[in-house]
């Protein structure tokens, strides 16, 4: 099957003049990653990229940044944990899923600054199900 | 694109506040500290955004705070409480930028840090951010001669509100000497102690 990304990232691409994904997202090697649930469901609701979660349209002034179109995910457990705790977007305590980005999926690049990572899926790959629910020990590796 | 500096500069009381370190990142800075020109610190959290709307709430804190939120010592609900009695709400809609000051009970609990949970920190995580908090709380004291027509005495002084606190009583600055560290108020002699 041909993998290709969602057809309004040409148009937005067009529009806001951007590359969507960025021309330094990677498809290679597989990262293990971890994703906050909004549904608290391992679903396709809680994997929509931002763009598609906030119905078709970005966070106000956020249009031309290739980052509204991805989905949020994070390297580490802690990171997403995190994300949670801070921002009461997503419920408290929120399920997190743990899986593995891989080619067949579509493209992702790492934040220098943090584990998050913005993920592009190409369109009609069903990314929820190369996810698992994260085992309770899991959430507290690293913690001191 | 929209950036948080250029946001700031469209606050009145805030416009020569620029971001300074990013704690927590998501698709945008989720925690972070700025600094303004006095190079006072302050704790900002993006607590909202959607297609019509994002909410930042920021406090001058101190480094104490921010060390101990990073070390794990208080939580994050309670390093934003803690710091200046008074916080900024930041709203930015396609009309402009809004803020307005608010004491901490009046803000709204849904856009607040979850009480009760820490940042969490792994080995060797903030590192980097904990030695440059560190280094910029070093305690510095400079000596302050101040002169009250013929009296003239040097005290310690450690900070700005400290020397001016000294200086709503009856002393004024002997102006004959020069720090940059207290430039608005005039010159002062120092010595690094």
């Amino acid at each position: 099957m041909c993998k290709k990304f969602p057809a309004y990232f040409q148009s937005v691409s067009s529009k806001y003049n951007i590359e969507l994904p960025p021309l330094d997202a990677v498809n290679q090697p597989p990262v293990e990653v971890y994703r906050a649930c909004p549904t608290q469901k391992i679903e396709k609701a809680s994997f929509l990229n931002s763009y598609e979660e906030h119905n078709f349209e970005t966070v106000v002034g956020e249009e031309d940044r290739p980052s509204s179109y991805s989905l949020s995910v994070y390297s580490k457990v802690s990171g997403v944990r995190r994300f949670t705790k801070i921002t009461r977007v997503y419920p408290h305590p929120c399920l997190i899923a743990k899986g593995c980005l891989e080619s067949c999926m579509g493209k992702w690049k790492f934040s220098p600054r943090s584990s998050h990572i913005d993920f592009w899926q190409y369109e009609n790959v069903p990314v929820w199900e190369y996810f698992n629910e994260c085992e309770e020990g899991e959430l507290n590796v690293g913690v001191k | 694109m929209l950036v948080l500096n250029d946001i700031f500069k469209d606050i009145d009381e805030l416009e020569d506040l620029r971001l300074d370190l990013i704690l927590v990142e998501d698709v945008r800075p989720i925690l972070f500290t700025c600094l303004d020109e006095s190079k006072n610190i302050y704790l900002g959290l993006c607590s909202f955004a959607n297609n019509e709307r994002i909410l930042w709430h920021i406090t001058k804190t101190n480094y104490d705070v921010l060390i101990a939120l990073l070390s794990d010592e208080i939580t994050i609900y309670d390093a934003f409480k803690a710091g200046s009695k008074n916080k900024y709400m930041i709203t930015y809609t396609e009309l402009g930028v809004d803020c307005k000051k608010l004491t901490f009970d009046l803000l709204k609990e849904e856009y607040l840090p979850v009480k009760g949970e820490y940042m969490e920190v792994e080995d060797g995580e903030y590192d980097c951010e904990l030695a440059e908090f560190k280094k910029r709380n070093s305690v510095k004291c400079y000596t302050a001669t101040l002169n009250f027509y013929t009296e003239t005495k040097t005290v310690l002084v450690r900070s700005m509100s400290h020397l001016k606190g000294l200086t709503e009583s009856r002393w004024n600055f002997d102006k004959t000497s020069n720090h940059k560290e207290f430039r608005d108020y005039g010159r002062i002699k120092t010595s690094k102690i």
